[in-house]
């Protein structure tokens, strides 16, 4: 199965993972378009600062996930056939008990809709929009062998 | 073995479909006395007021029940529990028996007003049935009585508002949302109820509900034409009186949710926790997700994989009108060695954020307006992280994941 990792220390802060996750998420799917759309579509990713690194964050789709758990209307759900946690605006009430309770905040506000957002891994897609928008490869679209290989790979480059 | 479940509700149907992951085979039967399959009990104040239909208070699918091989007793309450023979007995006279049992019953709503009786305008709103009645009567009245100013109150009330109702809450404390907001919280919520046109009277107490209105001690008299009582929640345990289970203010049970007695496990809001952030305080915390959480422990340790609960905390989410709000752990700490800062306060915009400390941990924190990345708080208060090192950070208002992130988290999503 495969799952967004995150390359912490290759992040320059370049964002072009949220424009991508904008456009994704616009109605014309075109980044000339989806600026002058309006509302103003919106990310799902956030490239955060901290301590001097850079990580672009987006949801982690927990197994057990706090916020499907917390969700009083149901809108949260594990999806057993993707492994997603998928969230449907048409039900949430924006309570905000995910936003109270994702430990990586993660889940954005539509505030004029009173809905929550949330990344929904591009399911529609081979590969999310974040990762193939990333310059750097701090974004990495695969499993968690793969990820293991080439971490320990570097380990022992690093010896 | 059998599992029995009273309750079908947050950590009834939680403890089911866990059980059933682990448990192919095992019968399950939940038993209700109410006849709705799984709804929603947080959302009757948006079906109240018309956001959530009835069908969107159901959490599950008609086939649900069907398709995990659960048995269902709906339209029957238990009247007794007889441990000795690992029996129950429902009110129709029917007695079932159990091999495993899991008291996840709730807690009903506490009314310790005087009612004169026989009025048929006064109403609590525990259930789908009784938010039915609710919203029945609000058609027919123009101003509305709420008693009580917490969670579920200030709810209700503004539901009743949405409406067009002309509504009036009575708050027993001087501040709104006593138990999870301070002083300056609450004052900023009472500008935000006071702005939509509700009527806030606190620091009153109620001394007699009659058809017309509510009587106040102090001799007022609130002109109504209907009454919901929402003040304070007390659980359900009158099937387990007599019997051994240990009861302090809610069912008392151990890390794996089981009672005193070896077959019989309690889990959501009818069992009395101790307040995970110190003090010892034995509590009930009636929320939605802590009742999911302690059902699939329950659940998993019935059917023999043992899990333990984590720790009981307050916590609790809403919107007001346009104003959000979040309330985590311990936010009032008369009494003890806590100090707290102030990130943010704009009485006009309505934003205030604060975090409470004991030395170098966190221990709760309210936000009022703005509540974005309130989770990454959350998980901090949890953790009970020596949050030393990052103190700086955290008061800062970008402060995200980003900020704490030392070591791979999660260990199925990070390289380093
Ligand atoms: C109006 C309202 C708004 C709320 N809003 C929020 C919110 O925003 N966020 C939040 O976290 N929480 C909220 N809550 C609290 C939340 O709904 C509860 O914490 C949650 O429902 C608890 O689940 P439970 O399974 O423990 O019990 P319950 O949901 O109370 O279910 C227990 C069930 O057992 C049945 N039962 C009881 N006794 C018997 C018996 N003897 N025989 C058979 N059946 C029996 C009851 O009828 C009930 O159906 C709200 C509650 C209310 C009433
Ligand atoms: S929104 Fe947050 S809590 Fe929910 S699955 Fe994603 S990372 Fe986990």
């Amino acid at each position: 199965m495969k799952e967004i990792f995150i390359d912490i220390g290759r992040c320059v802060g370049c964002k072009s993972c949220e424009l991508a996750c904008r456009v994704e998420h616009s109605r014309s799917k075109n980044l000339f378009a989806a600026l002058s759309e309006s509302p103003l579509p919106r990310r799902r990713v956030f490239v955060e600062y901290g301590d001097g690194k850079k990580v672009p964050l987006q949801c982690r789709h927990c197994c057990e996930a706090p916020c499907v758990d917390a969700c009083i209307s149901g809108a949260m759900k594990w999806d057993s056939e993707t492994n997603l946690v998928v969230h449907d605006r048409e039900i949430c009430v924006g309570c905000w008990m995910c936003v109270m309770v994702c430990p990586f905040g993660v889940i954005g506000r539509e505030k004029d809709s009173r809905v929550a957002i949330k990344c929904d891994r591009c399911y529609e897609r081979d590969e999310p929009a974040c990762v193939e928008a990333c310059p750097t490869g701090a974004l990495l679209f695969t499993t968690l062998e793969e990820t293991e290989k080439l971490r320990r790979g570097r380990l022992v480059k690093a010896l | 073995m059998n599992h029995v479940i009273i309750g079908n509700s947050a950590a009834g149907v939680s403890a089911a479909e866990t059980i059933r992951v682990i448990d192919r085979s095992s019968p399950i039967t939940i038993i209700s006395d109410e006849l709705h399959t799984f709804y929603s009990k947080s959302l009757i104040p948006d079906f109240i007021s018309g956001k959530a239909s009835l069908e969107k208070t159901y959490l599950r699918t008609d086939t649900f029940y069907k398709e995990m091989d659960i048995n269902t007793l709906f339209g029957e309450k238990v009247d007794k529990v007889y441990p000795g023979k690992n029996t129950l007995a429902l009110s129709s006279g029917q007695e079932i028996e159990y091999g495993k049992l899991l008291v996840a019953t709730g807690a009903g709503p506490r009314v310790s007003v005087d009612i004169d009786t026989g009025i048929e305008n006064f109403f609590t709103a525990r259930t789908i049935e009784d938010a039915q009645a609710v919203k029945e009567a609000a058609l027919q009245a123009r101003r509305a009585t709420v008693i009580g100013a917490g969670l579920i109150g200030l709810k209700l009330a503004a539901a009743l508002n949405s409406l067009g109702l002309e509504v009036t809450v009575l708050g027993k404390y001087e501040i709104l949302l006593p138990r999870v907001m301070d002083s300056t919280a609450g004052e900023i919520l009472r500008e935000v109820f006071e702005g939509n046109g509700v009527n806030v009277l606190t620091g009153v107490k109620v001394s007699r509900v009659s058809s017309d209105g509510v009587r106040l001690s102090d001799g007022q008299y609130v002109a109504s034409d209907m009454v919901v009582m929402a003040a304070g929640v007390k659980p359900n345990i009158d099937m387990l009186e007599g019997t051994e289970v240990e009861i302090g203010g809610g069912i008392v049970a151990d890390s794996q949710m089981r009672t005193n007695l070896e077959d019989i496990y309690a889990a959501g809001d009818v069992v009395e926790d101790i307040d995970f952030l110190g003090g010892g305080r034995r509590f009930i915390n009636p929320i939605w997700p802590k009742a999911v959480l302690q059902g699939r422990i329950a659940g998993s340790n019935m059917a023999g994989i043992k899990r333990n609960f984590p720790g009981s905390m307050m916590m609790n989410s809403v919107q007001f009108f346009d104003t959000p709000l979040i309330s985590v752990g311990i936010v009032l700490h008369e009494g003890c060695d806590y100090h707290e800062e102030v990130i943010r306060y704009n009485k006009k915009e309505k934003v205030y954020k604060k975090l409470i400390f004991e030395k170098d941990r966190l221990k709760g924190a309210i936000f009022l307006g703005e509540i974005d990345k309130a989770g990454v708080i959350t998980n901090l208060i949890r953790e009970q992280r020596d949050i030393a090192p990052i103190k700086e950070r955290l008061l800062s208002k970008s402060f995200g994941y980003g900020n704490i992130l030392k070591v791979p988290v999660a260990d199925r999503a990070w390289i380093v």
